[in-house]
């Protein structure tokens, strides 16, 4: 079970940091598309 | 004679028992409102599924195997992940990113409410289950049905059953918990919090670009969840582009209420007694529970920590919005915040962090995939 569990602790490490990850590249995007192409 | 009382004499305890469970699922269908488009076909699956001896499931019927109508669905649409790819044109042509693009920020809240899902891992791993099926059952906090079947069919196919039911029942059950969630983590203050609605204008090439670049990024980052983000995006694009009006339209209503219809039967091969009554269920049931819990607080005290570094402060309700229940989350959330203060609008912004979930919960069932392949 420790090892199972130390596996628990590395996932949510890496699934979370790559949820905030993608989701902040999704934001970086949305902003530059927003500049780029700005409602006429 | 004999033939005749056959039904009755063979059938177990077990399988009333599971019959009584289609009833209550249906009964909350119709009655309730819950989900009924997923629960009302489930519950006459799951009576349909544990009659003994019909020609619904697969079985030897004089020395040869005849395939049930279910298993022969199940095979098609579930095994090859077809049924639930499918519904997610649907919810893509459904959804309207425009306000998480006036908001970008929001999608942040997007994922911060994804950490039911790891926070449940860890619960299921102490209670005993091995890692793929507690990341299988961490799914049922991700607030969305088709990415708790997709993930939970590649990690622990003999838990599809309970997970599916969970993940469909909470989904319905968001309005009772979440508040419960919320207020446990917020002051009445906190909650009365206003935010002046600042928005920016999108224009249609941001909105034909923005699923576009999605998937190319979830193909590059994430490439496991592609299959989830590229027809999330096929079915955005169809309705944002604005030359396939009629293929948005199919979609969001002729094909997600054929694939609904078909997904809620074929499920149901899950529903058999002799795979479903165990404490598993029960346990898969709480932590489902657990998970929707700690998503809404994982939203709520992200939002707390984001205000320490800001102005003008969030309210934190917002948080909990980033579940991916749309739209009820984000109607909760309005809905709290005019029992607080009548005149607090921060449904905009409730939209945007919802919409940013959908999202969010995709990329979580991705990279708990790819994090076991």
């Amino acid at each position: 079970m420790i090892h199972n569990l130390e596996i628990a602790f590395e996932l949510m490490g890496f699934g979370m940091g790559g949820v905030f990850l993608v989701l902040f590249v999704i934001y970086l995007i949305s902003k530059a598309l927003i500049k780029i192409f700005p409602v006429k | 004679m004999e033939t005749l009382i056959q039904g009755v004499t063979s059938i177990t305890l077990g399988q009333i028992a599971m019959m009584l469970i289609g009833g209550i699922l249906i009964y909350l269908g119709i009655k309730k409102e819950y989900e009924p488009t997923l629960l009302i076909p489930m519950g006459l699956g799951a009576i349909l599924v544990n009659f003994p001896d019909t020609g619904v499931l697969t079985q030897m019927v004089g020395g040869t195997k005849a395939e049930g109508v279910l298993d022969v669905l199940f095979k098609a649409g579930i095994t090859t992940e077809l049924f639930p790819l499918l519904i997610f044109i649907g919810i893509g042509a459904m959804i309207d990113f425009g306000p998480l693009l006036q908001n970008p920020f929001m999608l942040l809240f997007g994922a911060a409410a994804q950490f039911g899902i790891f926070f449940v891992v860890i619960v299921a791993v102490l209670c005993g289950f091995d890692i793929k099926e507690a990341a299988s059952i961490g799914i049922i906090g991700a607030a969305d049905g088709p990415t708790a079947i997709f993930v939970s069919n590649q990690l622990a196919q003999n838990l599809l059953g309970p997970i599916t039911v969970a993940a469909y029942s909470y989904m319905a059950l968001v309005p009772i918990i979440q508040p419960a969630a919320i207020k446990a983590v917020t002051t009445k203050k906190e909650r009365q919090i206003r935010m002046t609605y600042k928005a920016e204008s999108v224009s249609k090439q941001t909105k034909i670009l923005f699923p576009i670049i999605v998937t190319i990024l979830a193909g590059f980052i994430a490439p496991i969840s592609l299959p989830l983000v590229g027809f999330l995006m096929f079915g955005n694009l169809l309705r944002e582009c604005g030359v396939l009006d009629r293929l948005s339209n199919t979609a969001q209503n002729e094909l997600v209420n054929i694939v609904s219809i078909l997904l809620g039967l074929t499920i149901s091969v899950k529903l058999q007694a002799d795979q479903f009554l165990n404490w598993q269920t029960l346990m898969i049931i709480a932590f489902g529970l657990v998970a929707f819990v700690m998503d809404s607080i994982g939203g709520v005290l992200f939002a707390k920590l984001f205000n320490l570094f800001r102005k003008e402060k969030i309210n934190p309700m917002i948080g909990a919005a980033g579940i991916s229940a749309f739209p009820m989350s984000s109607r909760v959330i309005q809905k709290m915040a005019s029992e607080e203060d009548p005149k607090n609008f921060v449904l905009m912004y409730a939209v945007g962090a919802n919409v940013s979930g959908q999202i969010g919960s995709v990329i979580a069932g991705g990279l708990l995939l790819s994090f076991f392949m």
